[in-house]
């Protein structure tokens, strides 16, 4: 079985156009989340999002293809054998505000043709939609593909937009924040939305030796459960992200207490991170595990989420820091010591990420430094 | 090179505009352009689905026959969960309740829109609502497919999981639903819609149907006669 590394990154998001701004902001716990300027939120009782600003100024265009393209710009030349795995799950939202007068792309599979079109490459691929934990998915089928050697190299690549659509479709759920958006807070009320772009290359060692690509981390440990318990809200003992965290581990062949930080899906819902804390508790018991999201300052950006954080979880393992939690004030009891508004350093070499959805589904990456 | 594991079919289930059945009637099976007529819950469902009436039909049509399927396979009836994965493969995803919520966010600056028919804006709900039902905890996901292909990814991606031991035991197979709200269908459309879904597990049962592998991203059949659709095991 072969082994698997990150080769190439790129991400924007609200808070900036490439990792090294997204990084930068986030130490400083910037948030990108403010008064939504381009549909009406009048009616409803949410009004604020992460969006990239410069987006939007032409209106004709699809602008989850806009920002696509601004991270398939940063990745540059890849493998001409590499296969693409599309994880954005609501491209089609434009095209349905467009009154569907708008052309392709809209289907998910016409996306991932986008994208081999953009890079000149031939294995057009195929789509993963596993909700919110898309890109998570998607990182864990590449790995397989390369690990058993069907594939070489794999480019997970996905696109997300703070839509009309998906802004009042969580307002109907009441699952957005009314004040601020705050991981772990005690005092926390949801989430807010946000755009963001992913492109993650993966390749086998071969493949990056032959064309001289560093090594960013290797992604050593997968997992893909379901909670089976209820299609918009999480069991709430964690037990889908518990078996989730437990094959990834099998296959990293480590032990819980091993694991050196956790990067959470940490949306902000009251739910969502009541239920990671409940896995928490139970994998890793009394451990000061420190523990951190992300979502309090780029916003949640749905398929995107996933491939964001592993990257930022690649510099965390970088610089040896885990990043702040922005928007916490009061932390639960659960995360006191584990989680913080600053940064907080770390020596360890192993970042357990994950990332949990709709439909029940939670998968688990976890990324070893080089 | 290591041998391919060999897996086991152990049930099906299928609805088309010509009906629906089982693995074990596939004599009966047809693929016909037009809309599949979505079976009743009490001609599926052995215990109540209270929720039935409020899935989407996209969501109806994927669970009714995941159910079909796992009661081909004798697997059905449970009250503890088990890792058994479910991957779907589709085209137009549930694209026309995206359409319905759509409509509902329209009036009113979005204030009436609803709740319940967001829920169903994601292609994978359907698995979810077969996960609660059935009480499967293995992998969950959806998968892109061709309309020339229906159900091969997923039976692919199924055989790639299998073989990696993330579970014993998955559903995987094909569905597209309704979409006359849809304005720009593809070219090649054949307008087939419906639901095919078949268990694949690593262990034997007396249910088994056939026996088919992986090699090198391809599935095969025990004898070696590659595998191009999923309507390949339908005959």
């Amino acid at each position: 079985m072969k082994e698997v590394f990150f080769i190439k990154t790129a991400v924007a998001t609200g808070l900036g156009g490439t990792l090294d701004e997204n990084w930068q902001q986030l130490m400083s716990a910037k948030s990108a989340i403010k008064q939504i300027n381009y549909f009406k939120t009048d009616r409803l009782d949410y009004h604020k999002a992460s969006y990239v600003d410069d987006l939007r100024s032409s209106p004709n265009i699809n602008h989850v293809c806009e920002l696509t393209k601004r991270v398939l710009d940063q990745i540059g030349k890849i493998p001409p054998d590499t296969q693409i795995i599309w994880t954005g799950i609501k491209g089609n939202a434009e095209y349905i505000e467009s009154g569907q007068t708008m052309d392709k792309p809209y289907l998910p599979m016409h996306y991932r043709e986008y994208v081999a079109k953009q890079l000149g490459i031939k294995n057009i691929g195929l789509e993963i939609n596993a909700a919110c934990a898309s890109s998570t998915v998607g990182l864990a089928l590449a790995a397989q593909k390369i690990k058993s050697g069907e594939s070489r190299s794999v480019l997970v690549c996905a696109a997300d937009l703070t839509s009309r659509f998906v802004h009042c479709g969580f307002a109907a759920l009441k699952a957005l924040s009314a004040t601020i958006v705050r991981p772990f807070d005690k005092n926390r009320d949801g989430l807010a939305l946000g755009d963001g772009a992913v492109a993650i290359l993966l390749t086998d060692i071969e493949t990056a030796e032959r064309n001289s690509y560093p090594l960013l981390g290797r992604l050593t440990g997968w997992g893909i459960a379901n909670d089976a318990n209820h299609i918009t809200g999480p069991a709430r003992d964690g037990c889908g992200l518990i078996l989730s965290i437990k094959s990834a581990l099998k296959m990293a062949g480590m032990k819980a207490n091993e694991i050196e930080a956790f990067c959470a899906h940490g949306t902000g819902t009251v739910y969502n991170d009541g239920m990671e804390l409940a896995a928490v508790e139970t994998l890793f018991g009394d451990k000061n595990l420190p523990i951190f999201s992300v979502k309090g300052s780029i916003g949640h950006t749905l398929g995107a989420a996933g491939g964001i954080e592993a990257t930022l979880c690649l510099s965390a393992l970088k610089e040896k820091i885990v990043l702040p939690t922005p928007g916490l004030i009061e932390a639960e009891d659960q995360a006191k010591n584990r989680i913080s508004n600053k940064a907080q350093k770390f020596a360890g070499n192993n970042i357990l990420t994950t990332n949990s959805g709709f439909g029940g589904v939670n998968a688990a990456l976890i990324i070893k430094s080089v | 090179m290591s041998k391919p594991q060999i897996i086991n079919i152990l049930g099906g289930g299928w609805i088309t505009a010509s009906g629906f059945g089982k693995l074990i009637e596939k004599q009966n099976f047809r693929l016909n352009s037009g809309l599949p007529k979505t079976p009743k819950a009490k001609e599926i469902f052995s215990e109540p689905l209270t929720r039935y009436g409020r899935f989407d039909q996209y969501t109806k049509l994927g669970c009714a026959a995941i159910a079909l399927a796992l009661k081909d396979a004798g697997i059905n009836e449970t009250n503890e969960k088990r890792p058994v994965g479910v991957i779907v493969s589709t085209v137009y995803e549930c694209f026309e309740s995206d359409l319905m919520f759509y409509e509902t966010s329209l009036e009113d600056d979005g204030f009436f829109s609803s709740p319940n028919l967001f829920s169903y804006t994601l292609p994978g709900i359907v698995i979810g609502e077969s996960a609660i039902y059935f009480k499967l905890t293995g992998p969950t996901f959806t998968i892109g497919d061709s309309l020339k292909h229906k159900g091969l990814n997923a039976l692919i991606t199924g055989l790639d999981l299998l073989d990696s031991g993330a579970c014993d035991t998955l559903v995987a197979g094909w569905l597209d639903g309704p979409n006359e709200l849809m304005k720009n269908l593809e070219n090649n459309d054949d307008q087939q819609r419906g639901a095919i879904f078949l268990v694949l597990s690593v262990n034997k049962n007396s249910n088994s149907y056939a026996k088919i592998y992986l090699d090198n991203g391809r599935p095969y059949f025990e004898s070696g006669r590659e595998i191009k659709s999923i309507m390949d095991l339908m005959k």
